[in-house]
């Protein structure tokens, strides 16, 4: 286990950040804590490098307990914060080098291992450029050479694509995947439910400090929300007929949502059917997906009958 | 122990790779501020003062605003430079997933403060040598009294920066303490001729006990007997305020 995690607690004064969270992250794998912001998460990881320290509970890193050892936990982690923390007073090349020193790479080793992890990063071209002179999505993945350069076995991201536009977010999943195929295990945050279900081998879904649900986004999908999904416009004739099908066939689902009436079913024929039934196109029908559990498990889905 | 200090040394080693990028735009201001005050209090106000304590105006001067020097650049850089850095730009954030830790992060900042006071009270005391207004004989062991003085003053500038709320603040903090301990240190005149009170409070500012040990220093009157007392107060005023800051910078950063 590269980490375990009992019972932890973290307070700031009367508020409880982080309520009685336990979980396990094995060797290798993308182990996701997804949740609203708010939810506790990035508290949660600043206590697993010893940034924060926990209030309750005991946690084991690498063996290790980040209340004593976390200079040691740090020279085998590598952070990606949710903010870039970028030191603007130097360039691409110069900020590096610093953290570089930071992390206990040599002094002759030090450009080299920059470059290499600025090419990795396709930035390469932009080494001597002044941090304030990058676009979001270059200091963005400029923040992950930083968390690279120690050569980690343990990289905790932090809401690492949060408002990148959709090329930049897809190049860095590309790299995560990358990471993921060299056997380092990573921690992600996130709210996007695409990116857990597309990155994360397992995963928390976290609520107001505290884990709602654990497992694989597959296994979660299969025990809260199995099936399929079809979201009609807002009408109130249509609630009405909706919660009268609902009424007679426990296997369908109704919840409201932002945009509508949201109907699930085991199958897309038993949605068409019905919608063949309430002669009403639905705007779409899809596959159950994490955004579903996560409404579903932190009971902001108003189900009728679930 | 030794961990510690290596990672501190590299925090210090940060602001001294961006501090000399720039370095000449960085050190002007430090030179300047004394200058003036050479240039028009020494020798235009100078003018009308032809004695004190048997020498110029200018002289009597010269080793104050060198030491003054130290406590500007060191409470500056703890209290604005400090709070730009952990606030508006979250670099302690990024170092704190690094082996660096708080300890090294304050640690690595006092450091920074000490050879930035030593170096440029020095700085500006050679000057001043130059200039023909102060004696060189003692000149070395100016970067004794800029260290200590910058170390207590950073220790002062990180207390400060622990009590605002927000960065406008530190203006109260520098009108009610940094400008006062700036004018009755003795570098404009003799504390002696302040009324007893005033005189017992200089004693707790350790800019006074920096400008006596440097005017001991750069007129050539040396009395070991009450430089060590003004040590022995520099160090004293140090710790007392390095522990506090260690304690409230400690809290502000590992929470």
């Amino acid at each position: 286990m590269i980490v375990e995690a009992k019972r932890v607690e973290k307070n700031f004064g009367n508020l409880r950040a982080v309520d009685d969270v336990s979980f396990e992250i094995r060797e290798g794998e993308c182990f996701g804590l997804l949740g609203p912001n708010g939810a506790g998460k990035s508290t949660l990881i600043s206590t697993i490098y010893g940034a924060s320290f926990r209030t309750g509970g005991e946690m084991k890193v690498f063996g290790l307990d980040p209340l004593t050892d976390s200079r040691e936990i740090k020279t085998r982690v590598g952070v990606v914060t949710q903010d870039n923390c970028l030191d603007e007073a130097m360039s691409v090349i110069e900020n590096m080098k610093v953290f570089a020193s930071f992390v206990g790479v040599p002094k002759n080793e030090r450009e080299n291992r920059v470059n290499e992890l600025l090419d990795f990063m396709s930035l390469k071209h932009k080494r001597h450029s002044r941090i304030k002179a990058l676009s979001g999505g270059m200091q963005r993945r400029l923040v992950f050479v930083r968390a690279l350069l120690g050569n980690p076995e343990l990289v905790i991201l932090d809401e690492p694509t949060t408002g990148l536009d959709p090329a930049v977010r897809h190049l860095i999943w590309d790299k995560i995947n990358e990471l993921k195929k060299n056997s380092t295990t990573i921690v992600l945050t996130t709210h996007y439910m695409e990116e857990a279900e597309r990155l994360c081998d397992r995963l928390v879904i976290m609520d107001q400090g505290k884990i709602a649900a654990v497992g694989s986004p597959k296994e979660l999908i299969q025990k809260y929300c199995p099936g399929c999904v079809a979201s009609f416009e807002l009408n109130e004739d249509l609630y009405r007929q909706v919660d009268q099908i609902c009424q007679a066939d426990s296997q369908i689902h109704l919840f409201e949502d932002v945009s509508g009436i949201g109907l699930r079913a085991a199958s897309i024929e038993r949605l068409t059917e019905i919608s063949e039934q309430l002669q009403s196109e639905p705007k779409i029908i899809r596959p159950s997906n994490l955004e579903d559990v996560f409404l579903s498990v932190t009971g902001r889905e108003l189900s009728s009958n679930a | 122990m030794l961990k510690t200090l290596q990672l501190s040394l590299r925090v210090t080693n940060r602001n001294w790779s961006v501090y000399k990028k720039s370095f000449w735009s960085n050190i002007a201001p430090t030179f300047s501020d004394p200058m003036f005050f050479i240039f028009s209090i020494g020798l235009g106000l100078g003018a009308y003062v032809s004695n004190l304590k048997g020498m110029s105006y200018v002289s009597f001067l010269a080793p104050g605003l060198a030491v003054s020097t130290a406590l500007f650049t060191a409470f500056f850089e703890t209290s604005y430079n400090f709070y730009i850095r952990y606030t508006y730009e979250g670099i302690y954030k990024a170092m704190l997933t690094t082996p660096i830790g708080v300890k090294e992060i304050i640690f690595g900042e006092l450091i920074w403060v000490t050879l930035k006071g030593a170096g440029m009270t020095f700085g500006v005391a050679a000057v001043l040598c130059l200039f023909g207004y102060v004696n060189p004989q003692w000149l070395i062991l100016i970067l004794l009294v800029g260290g200590l003085v910058g170390h207590a003053c950073g220790c002062l500038g990180f207390i400060a920066t622990s009590l605002v709320k927000n960065i406008n603040q530190f203006q109260s903090i520098y009108a009610l303490m940094i400008s006062p301990m700036f004018f009755f240190s003795g570098i404009f005149f003799p504390i002696s001729d302040l009324p007893t009170p005033l005189q017992d409070l200089a004693q707790l500012s350790p800019l006074y006990h920096g400008v006596k040990l440097a005017q001991s220093l750069l007129w050539n009157r040396i009395s070991i007997d009450q430089m060590m007392v003004h040590v022995a107060m520099l160090i004293i005023f140090s710790l007392i305020s390095c522990w506090f800051a260690y304690k409230r910078i400690f809290a502000m950063l590992y929470k």
